[in-house]
């Protein structure tokens, strides 16, 4: 009889219950990205009678259009230099991440935790102490100023080389953790038995542990890129006025100028290229480096 | 952006923070909102005890700011012996317009933000006042601001004084290291030696870097709406053009131009007062052409009552009193707005005595003759001005 | 190198020592492997049967001696370059590639022209009876078509010698079973070398045409599955290989083929000396398999004078084909018989006293000693059925 009203209830429980399950995805959803996305167009399609009125809103596109014809170079600056930050933090990140899965031994965990450690200082001033590293008169730009192309006036700071190096500093961690992850998984009998089939260590690599380590490249990758993109306070601290990202400007559009709908139509565009981006870099990537 | 480095250096130099030296300048450099925290609204001034007052203000820029770190007494301890008020003060302002992005849309609905008293810089004030959010001070309970200096009386943020009284005051002029250009700087002209070529610096701050251009150019900051700036502006993106200026930067310079990044830039008096203990060879001038004098000052958004309102003005009365203004100049040693405080510091002795003889906190007369405190620049000049500024600083 | 023998050697060790660190994993193994020969490694882990193995196949170097593969000197030769290929234990199939291009995956790194790669590649998985499966990813097969394409991916590059290590342990009794049997049925197919590592005698009894039995980095014994069980060359070959009951003897004279032994408890009884000559008074020990040791009075299994040792019942456990019958010597070995089905276990009860006999052919003499608490019956297999 016990029996009887449980399966009962666990009927009618059972209607609804996808639903129900799904209630707090769809709430999750629709309060952490529909909201503030459908909020941002709106503001994106306001104009401003003054300066320090209120947005109306008013289908006005012109903001989009200024937002593309005005900073379009900051726009490539900030693709250009997030794209070369994701490429070395690949070529930094990956060799350190493979050291560590694979040479690590019973240091994995601390030789990862090392690779946490300067997330336990503020982002800024992470940025801001290389200033002091790259300083004019410092060890590192007087050892740069000895290569032969460069000369005794040769500077780090305020050159796109400096926000690029930042921008790769800041992220390289969300780089070799998830190729570390990606690494770890991989059961390394593999390239044995690749090995045995065979394949030279080089190969072995290439055929075996590189694509099972896709996925991890593919999120680092992601996860590198798209904060570099939005970034101003490396171009702030380590840049020139010729190096100004469009992070740069939604922040000066925002905080300054009070400008909220173009920072907002900044912010769309910027969205909009990134989303495409990823769209296109995960099809040129292919699912079957998902799929594992 | 406004947010000096001083308050903070002098927190590092004299408190000896050993665990916070590492990152206080870092942090004292940040335009950003790590450390604003959100202490407009945690403040709760609206809702306070009637024997309460709040008081939002930048980062130390009053004498013992709290108990803990800096132990017992100073202005605000005595402030509540003498008047039975306690005084709930946070240190919430970072930066102007930050401060303006938290403020407006509670004052635009004509919600109370928290603080009876805040103290932004003068053109920002004068925003506030324009845009009719400001309370007038109740000047019957200060009688001691008879002692306002004479150079920021009915300043043209506030022309008939109702509004606002002076909290600090500085110059904006040309902060050098001389280590790096090898001679004295007198002129605005010698930032654009071709010798310093990536070695100059400008401030984020519009006014401060388009001021001293501008004097330089012959063009007065006093009335703005009836000059055109444009030639500043162009001067200002031909050396940004041909790589005479390096970058824009906020209290960071400072770093810069100890590293030798800067030989020169645009800088704040009150930081280089700081910083030429340490180092000598950094060194500032108000250029033959004129500088700038700013100031902060108290103001009180609408919203708070009537008893804080008065509880407000016998505060403003305390620290217009010469003996606790100079108190507070020897902790912060700002250009203090407060006649007298000179001689309190004499009066003194020692260390504070011979602050009372600092150029950069009692600037001679002639230096004062140089000194011009912007106008009131209409919404539509100041957004204009913003945007080009904004357009050439690549920002 | 050798060609004296009658048939052709792949794989020749001599000597072949490995430590790790201060751990001897094998020491001195010398032994060649014959073309087309089904050759088993069997040991319990940690033998230093899967360390052998590795040095065959490149994974480790010897830390002394030479490996031969097909007459030329290996030792230092990584593994790429060795025409010997593995089935790993845990099959090792890579993930991110059909099944197709794991079988390809050799041929392709050695270059072999695509339209032979895809004919070897499905000839290979028509060997392995799995010639649907070419598109499928490996995570889409059970155990057994996985143990399969391993078996296939490395067998469609033709190589000299094949290396399995344990490959089988993974699956089900019974599909063990039944992959045993194919295992050898591909080995006679494809007429290629097989060395094989398993800790399970029965899987080495059943597929081998030669066992090298290890033991604590030593081979103690090479042989076919029949010498290795009738004639155990150490107490512990004895032990291993089936079941056994082991009790320590001292010779009293040898005549010809005759040794006449003497037990812990004063009886004598003779065993053939299967062309050994022993000093009397030496340490020895005899052994009988359980099948071969009848009650009193039963048929005995194989010619010769029988003996018997006097002992009491305590077990008497109906399996089936057999009646296991545990009994214990007044010297408290415990011994165990295999008694026919026909058997009656009620004739036995617990704690009766009765005698236990074998014939001359149905013991044999190890020519080794054993510690006296050794004595009695020694089978891992055994103990685990019984308990």
């Amino acid at each position: 009889m016990a029996a009887a009203t449980t399966d009962d209830t666990g009927l009618r429980k059972g209607r609804f219950a996808p639903y129900g399950l799904l209630s707090p995805g769809i709430l999750w959803l629709l309060l952490f990205f529909l909201v503030p996305v459908v909020m941002l167009v709106k503001a994106s399609l306001s104009t401003k009678p003054s300066r320090f009125a209120e947005p109306e809103f008013a289908w006005d596109f012109s903001n989009y259009t200024a937002a593309l014809s005005e900073y379009s170079p900051e726009f490539i600056r900030s693709f250009l230099y997030a794209g070369i930050a994701t490429v070395l933090a690949i070529l930094i990140g990956y060799p350190l991440a493979y050291w560590i899965a694979t040479c690590g031994g019973r240091w994995k965990n601390f030789l990862i935790g090392l690779v946490v450690v300067p997330f336990f200082t503020s982002y800024l001033i992470r940025t801001i102490a290389w200033t002091s590293i790259l300083q004019d008169d410092g060890v590192v730009t007087g050892l740069y100023q000895l290569l032969p192309w460069v000369g005794s006036d040769g500077r780090i700071l305020a050159t796109p080389m400096a926000v690029v190096g930042g921008l790769t500093y800041n992220f390289i961690s969300f780089m070799i953790l998830p190729i570390y992850v990606s690494l770890e998984k991989i059961d390394f009998r593999l390239t044995e038995a690749a090995a045995d089939l065979g394949c030279a260590p080089w190969r072995a690599f290439r055929k075996v542990v590189l694509p099972l380590s896709l996925p991890g490249i593919f999120a680092g990758s992601l996860l590198v890129f798209i904060p570099a993109a939005g970034d101003y306070l490396n171009a702030r601290y380590l840049g020139s006025p010729q190096t100004s990202m469009i992070g740069t400007v939604v922040q000066n559009k925002f905080l300054v100028q009070f400008d909220y709908p173009q920072a907002a139509a900044l912010s769309l565009v910027l969205m909009v290229i990134i989303t495409v981006m990823v769209l296109v870099y995960s099809r040129f990537l292919g699912t079957e480096g998902l799929a594992v | 952006m406004t947010n000096r480095v001083t308050r903070r250096r002098f927190l590092v130099s004299t408190a000896a923070l050993g665990g916070l030296a590492a990152g206080s300048t870092a942090l004292a450099a940040c335009g950003g909102s790590e450390e604003s925290g959100s202490s407009t609204t945690a403040a709760g001034g609206g809702g306070a005890a009637a024997n309460t007052l709040t008081f939002d203000n930048w980062t130390l820029y009053i004498d013992k700011p709290n108990d803990d770190l800096f132990g017992e007494g100073g202005t605000l301890a005595e402030f509540q012996k003498a008047t039975g008020i306690e005084v709930e003060y946070t240190e919430g302002i970072n930066d102007n317009n930050e401060l303006f992005a938290k403020i407006q849309p509670l004052l635009s609905k004509g919600d109370p933000i928290g603080s009876t008293i805040i103290a932004p810089t003068f053109w920002m004030a004068g925003r506030l006042l324009q845009l009719g959010w400001l309370d007038k001070l109740p000047l019957a309970e200060i009688p001691n601001a008879a002692n306002l200096i004479p150079s920021l009386q009915d300043p043209p943020s506030d022309p008939t004084g109702e509004y606002s009284l002076p909290w600090q005051s500085g110059m904006a002029g040309i902060a050098y290291n001389k280590a790096i250009t090898g001679r004295e700087l007198t002129t605005m002209d010698d930032m654009w030696d071709p010798a310093f070529n990536g070695k100059i610096g400008m401030l984020t701050e519009m006014r401060d870097t388009i001021g001293l251009i501008a004097l330089s150019l012959g063009i007065d900051l006093a009335d703005p709406d009836s000059q055109d700036y444009q030639p500043a502006f162009a001067k200002l993106e031909e050396e940004v053009a041909n790589g005479q200026i390096r970058q824009f930067t906020g209290n960071d310079y400072v770093d810069d131009l100890e590293q030798g990044n800067f030989a020169a830039c645009i800088g704040w008096s009150g930081d280089v007062a700081q910083l030429s203990v340490s180092n000598p060879d950094i060194k500032f001038v108000v250029p033959e052409s004129g500088g700038t004098l700013w100031f902060d000052t108290m103001v009180i958004p609408k919203g708070s009552t009537a008893e804080q309102i008065e509880a407000a003005g016998k505060f403003m009365n305390f620290v217009y009193d010469p003996v606790n203004a100079a108190r507070i100049t020897e902790f912060v040693q700002y250009i203090s707005p407060v006649q007298g405080v000179q001689e309190e510091l004499r009066k003194m002795g020692g260390e504070a005595a011979t602050l009372a003889d600092n150029q950069l906190l009692f600037p001679n007369a002639s230096t004062l003759a140089r000194l011009q405190t912007w106008g009131t620049l209409s919404v539509e000049k100041e957004q204009q001005m913003d945007e080009e500024f904004a357009r050439i600083s690549g920002a | 190198m050798d060609h004296s023998g009658a048939t052709e050697v792949t794989i020749a060790l001599s000597g072949v020592t490995k430590h790790f660190g201060d751990y001897v994993a094998v020491e001195r193994a010398d032994f060649s492997i014959a073309r087309g020969e089904f050759f088993s490694m069997l040991g319990p882990s940690g033998c230093g049967k899967t360390t052998t193995l590795r040095m065959i196949a490149g994974f480790e170097t010897p830390t002394s001696g030479q490996i031969l593969l097909e007459g030329v000197d290996v030792s230092n030769t990584p593994p790429y370059k060795r025409d010997v290929n593995t089935v790993f234990q845990n099959y090792a199939l890579f993930p991110h590639m059909s099944i197709f291009d794991n079988v390809a995956f050799g041929l392709r790194t050695a270059k072999v022209p695509v339209e032979q790669v895809r004919s070897r590649v499905m000839e290979m998985l028509d060997v392995v009876r799995l010639p649907d499966m070419a598109n499928r990813r490996p995570n889409q097969l059970s155990g057994g078509q996985q143990q399969r394409i391993a078996l296939a991916r490395a067998l469609v590059n033709h190589p000299a010698a094949l290396l399995l290590d344990e490959p089988l342990g993974a699956l089900d009794l019974k599909l063990r079973q039944v992959m045993q049997l194919e295992l050898k049925r591909i080995q006679r197919d494809v007429g290629i070398t097989f060395v094989f590592v398993t800790h399970d005698q029965e899987e080495a009894l059943t597929m081998s045409d030669r066992i090298a039995v290890m033991t604590q980095g030593q081979v103690d014994q090479i042989g076919t599955p029949t010498e290795i069980y009738h004639t155990p060359a150490t107490p512990f070959v004895a032990g291993f290989i089936g079941t056994a009951n082991l009790l320590p003897v001292t010779v009293v004279s040898q005549s010809g083929d005759d040794v006449t032994v003497e037990t812990r408890l004063g009886g004598q009884c003779t065993v053939s000396a299967a062309g050994t000559s022993y000093a009397p008074g030496s340490e020895v020990t005899l052994m009988v398999r359980p099948e071969r040791l009848v009650p009193a009075g039963a048929p005995l299994h194989g010619a010769g004078s029988g003996a018997s040792i006097r002992a009491a019942v305590t077990s008497m456990v109906f399996q089936g084909p057999v009646v296991r019958c545990q009994v214990r010597t007044a010297a408290g070995a415990d011994l165990v018989a295999h008694l026919g089905p026909e058997d009656d276990p009620a004739a036995f009860p617990v704690g009766a006293d009765m005698e236990m006999t074998w014939s001359r052919d149905g013991a044999y003499l190890v020519p080794q000693a054993i510690a006296a608490d050794e004595a009695g019956v020694t089978s891992m297999e055994d103990d685990q059925t019984a308990a």
